[in-house]
């Protein structure tokens, strides 16, 4: 089976199927609402990555020669509610998974499409009250929203980016149902759930967790908001309330949060590997099982983040068992990865610099999780930089390196055109330099002793941060070069066919980009997911077996 | 029910229809269950009141999941669904209340906050942020743009 | 079990099991929705107890009960409705054109979903009722809240979650009205095709109503005896 046979298309790529502006704010084509999502979280991004640059700017100096107190505040918390709400949480879900999913279970469309359209206009509107909130003045509390303080005392708008941050909770709440409901109901025949990518597992898991948490910070937000309106006493200690029970509330949901940002990312790394390897991923069925493993246990973890905070010490000791539990899954899946290069063929293109990038820098942020787990150590180390650099290893050295590798990885069939090869692996690298040079120093910072969320600091801190601040630089650069060459490659780039990794997976059967309805035949024939190197390297995914049959 | 439908019914695999009679009988048990909650709310019977409250409202809400919402005729992927939530209703009572539970509460000497300019008047603060008046007897002095690259001076 | 799948499904069937599991996984999310509130109760009563229970005392108990007993026929009316529609549905299906039999199972329909309507009216009028009675004895926390002093705390924080949590589940209740009677206007007007809109209406009813059944206990009957 030649890879280019498809290049004469029944009907025409989803792409060209409807060129006016009604097309595409009215379609329930999943791989259009990738789109229009693919195009507003760059926008967020940007913005959220704006706050941090004037941040790093304002720290390359200990006094505060750029911004006061209160704007840095608001900066910071911009930065948060940005960068977790609106950036990380929908990016690989809703621009990657919506695309992807229903090709990669070789069905038609998601389950729910208009609800999967709703859920991009409700993060617009989410998004919209957030930028009111930023150019009426900003909100100061940290994106944490802590009470009392977000309660009684902050003189921003709170109400407004609460407000924001609860509509854009229901959009990712909307795209979480739909895909649970899509992989339960809509894969082909054949496609069993041990036949699933790992990819399709991992935003199932993640879905999961989106649906049962994300309700929970809303009821909190509205009880921030109604507390704040009213003056009751829920979270104020002298009328009878606890803050502490805010923060309970809280890090139910975001704590599983972070599994939201950071599963699916493990998910495209579970993608690229094997075929940039040439092996299929080793111990797929310990990966799936570790997938769900982290999604449940998830769950029970959140107090790690209130060791310090008058909870109880019982308590704590609890939560730390549980959050050293929680580790064994993922590092069940590093070593699984580590595990699928060996003996493989491995090819260094710019996803697999992103993977690979992704496994190293995802293993220290998740190492360093465990030092903070400890709740002795947690106790010196809570609040100070190290925790900063803990999870920006995992957010940014994790989740963004793997967004930025499915990007690249799946940028042909998304687009039909292949990007400059090159310029990829320069921004690979020039990211991985620049963030490690951002946030490395950060670890040492924090074990000094400095604090996190100061806009001064004590004069001895200075170099490390002008260290800091450097890489931050590099790797801006870094993030400007994939917009360029990924928007370049979109409308001059070499046309691609449907399968230029030679990878494994029902999304490659279809060509470079899918028509409107997936597949242009009807469903495509299902094999054992990460055929590599049993069949023919030079056909890929080989002949087309009987379904069913074993080859 | 006509053999006509129910072969049909086994045909097109449609669900699974309840009869009038199933529905009204579940109906009548949950008011009898509700008649039987409120009288055994006047008798001090200690904590047993609240359990048996809520043991009733366990079974009632049990009758309306299984028969008015065709949870016993569901597939197994549905009744997980069902009860996912009230699996992790339970995690967080449970984990939450160990820390509730078990705090060793020190008495400390209470102390009034400091006079702060609360959030009393959120909005006046909104407006005076966007469009700024040159009195101002407030610490916070209202500025128009979010990136304050000046020095503020208190 | 619509007439006409849309097109991506393959069949009636596995478009209404779809349905059917989405609309489940939406009312986990509003079970867990109302997570927090019921943790805030429970918090109270742990932490307040006495104030707790001298504060539940002032709930109207007859007004709870009468408003549960509505609820209970309420959903009862619906479980009648969506048996209809499915009937009518089926039969559309199957004999695949209009006739009395599916009209008469429609108009029954949109009878009992009216008086669905009529009921959830009447639960939402009554509440309006409880409420400002108890706006006059001065039992809301953020108008004019007075108590007796030893347990004024306590029962402050009982009129909080009281008011969140019937506050939320009106919230609910008003959707769900709408909802129902917009169901109740098509169904009147013929429109055979609505039979998953209508039982995942029903699903959302009566998870309100299961969501009322837990809440009216711990509001209103616990330490009644005193």
């Amino acid at each position: 089976m030649s890879t280019d046979e498809s290049k004469v298309l029944d009907r025409p790529s989803y792409l060209r199927d409807g060129y006016t502006l009604r097309s595409w704010l009215l379609t329930r084509d999943h791989k259009r609402i990738a789109l229009l999502y693919m195009f507003s979280i760059t926008g967020f991004f940007f913005l959220g990555g704006a706050a941090a640059t004037i941040i790093r700017i304002e720290l390359m100096t200990p006094g505060a020669d750029l911004v006061d107190a209160r704007t840095y505040n608001e900066l910071f918390t911009a930065h948060g509610v940005i960068m977790v709400w609106f950036f990380l949480i929908p990016s690989i879900p809703a621009t990657l998974g919506n695309f992807l999913i229903p090709l990669m279970i070789g069905a038609q469309e998601v389950a729910f499409p208009r609800l999967n359209l709703a859920s991009w206009y409700v993060y617009t509107l989410g998004g919209i009250f957030v930028l009111i909130t930023l150019i009426a003045g900003g909100v100061d509390t940290g994106w944490t929203f802590y009470t009392p303080f977000s309660t009684l005392f902050s003189n921003s708008n709170v109400v407004l980016a609460v407000v924001g941050v609860f509509i854009v909770g229901f959009s990712s709440i909307f795209t979480g149902l739909n895909f649970i409901v899509t992989v339960h109901r809509l894969r082909a025949p054949g496609m069993t759930w041990f036949r699933l990518p790992l990819f399709v597992w991992a935003n199932y898991a993640t879905s999961l967790i989106v649906v049962l948490a994300t309700p929970v910070l809303a009821m909190t937000l509205v009880l921030i908001a109604f507390e704040r309106i009213t003056h009751v006493g829920i979270f104020d200690p002298s009328l009878g309330g606890d803050p502490i029970f805010f923060q309970h509330l809280f890090w139910f949901y975001s704590h599983p949060a972070v599994y939201i940002m950071v599963l699916p990312a493990m998910g495209v790394a579970s993608e690229i590997i094997p075929c940039f390897a040439r092996r299929p991923v080793f111990g797929y069925r310990a990966m799936t099982y570790a997938i769900m493993a982290i999604a449940v246990i998830g769950f029970l973890v959140w107090g790690h983040h209130m060791f310090v905070s008058g909870q109880s010490m019982y308590a704590s000791i609890v939560f730390s068992l549980l959050s050293f539990l929680v580790a064994i899954p993922s590092a069940v899946k590093v070593f699984n990865w580590t595990a699928t290069l060996y003996k493989g063929s491995i090819a260094l293109s710019s996803p697999m610099l992103y993977a690979l990038g992704f496994v190293g820098l995802f293993t220290i942020g998740g190492l360093t999780g465990l030092f903070l787990a400890a709740t002795a150590v947690d106790v010196h180390l809570t609040d100070t930089y190290f925790v900063v650099a803990h999870f920006h290893y995992i957010m940014v050295g994790g989740t963004v390196m793997a967004y930025l590798g499915g990007l690249h990885f799946w940028w042909p069939k998304i687009v039909g055109r292949m990007y400059p090869e090159t310029w990829a692996r320069i921004a690979a690298v020039s990211i991985f330099v620049g963030f490690n040079l951002t946030f490395f120093p950060q670890y040492i910072l924090g074990s000094l002793g400095m604090p996190r969320r100061y806009h001064t600091y004590a004069p001895q801190y200075q170099l490390l941060n002008d260290f800091s601040s450097l890489g931050a630089g590099v790797m801006a650069i870094g993030y400007v070069l994939p917009l360029a060459y990924l928007l370049y490659a979109m409308l001059r780039g070499q046309p691609a066919p449907p399968n230029p990794w030679n990878a494994a997976g029902l999304e490659w059967q279809t060509s470079s980009p899918p028509p409107q309805q997936n597949f242009d035949r009807t469903t495509p024939a299902v094999g054992e997911p990460y055929d590599y190197g049993r069949s023919t390297p030079a056909q890929g995914q080989g002949a087309r077996t009987p379904e069913g049959a074993q080859s | 029910m006509s053999v006509r439908v129910q072969r049909n019914r086994e045909i097109l695999r449609t669900p699974a229809i309840p009869t009038i009679r199933s529905l009204v009988g579940v109906w009548l048990t949950l008011l009898v269950l509700l008649v039987a909650s409120v009288t055994s709310a006047y008798v001090p019977l200690g904590i047993v009141n609240t359990l048996l409250g809520l043991a009733i409202a366990a079974v009632k809400v049990g009758l309306i999941a299984s028969v008015f919402m065709h949870l016993r005729h569901a597939d197994n992927t549905v009744r997980v669904a069902a009860a996912a939530a009230l699996f992790f209703l339970w995690v967080m009572a449970f984990l939450s209340f160990g820390d509730f539970l078990t705090r060793v509460e020190r008495g400390a000497q209470w102390q009034a906050p400091r006079a702060f300019q609360s959030a009393a008047k959120p909005m006046r603060n909104r407006l005076l942020r966007i469009f700024p008046v040159a009195a101002d007897t407030a610490r916070q002095r209202p500025v128009p743009c979010i990136l304050r690259l000046r020095r503020q001076r208190h | 079990m619509s007439a006409a799948p849309l097109a991506h499904f393959d069949s009636a069937q596995r478009q209404y099991e779809s349905a059917t599991l989405g609309m489940w996984v939406f009312l986990a999310t509003e079970l867990m929705f109302f997570v927090p509130l019921f943790l805030a109760y429970a918090r109270g009563r742990v932490e307040f107890g006495d104030a707790f229970a001298a504060a539940r005392r002032h709930t109207d108990a007859a007004i709870g009960t009468v408003n549960t007993a509505i609820l209970l026929t309420s959903s009862l009316c619906v479980a009648i409705a969506v048996r209809s529609a499915m009937l009518a549905a089926e039969l559309s299906q199957t004999q695949g054109r209009h006739s009395a039999e599916i009209d008469r199972h429609l108009r029954a329909a949109s009878r009992f979903l009216w008086l669905t309507v009529l009921l959830g009216v009447l639960f939402l009028a009554l509440k309006a009722v409880e409420y400002r009675s108890e706006w006059a004895e001065h039992l809301v926390p953020w108008l004019d809240f007075r108590f007796a002093a030893d347990h004024r705390t306590g029962a402050g924080y009982f009129y909080l979650a009281y008011f969140a949590m019937t506050g939320v589940h009106a919230v609910h209740m008003i959707v769900g009205v709408s909802l129902v009677a917009t169901l109740a206007v098509r169904l009147g007007r013929g429109d055979a095709d609505r039979a998953n809109a209508v039982a995942m209406t029903g699903l959302y009813w009566h998870c309100i109503d299961a969501i009322w059944v837990f809440l009216y206990p711990l509001l209103y009957l616990v330490g009644r005896h005193a």
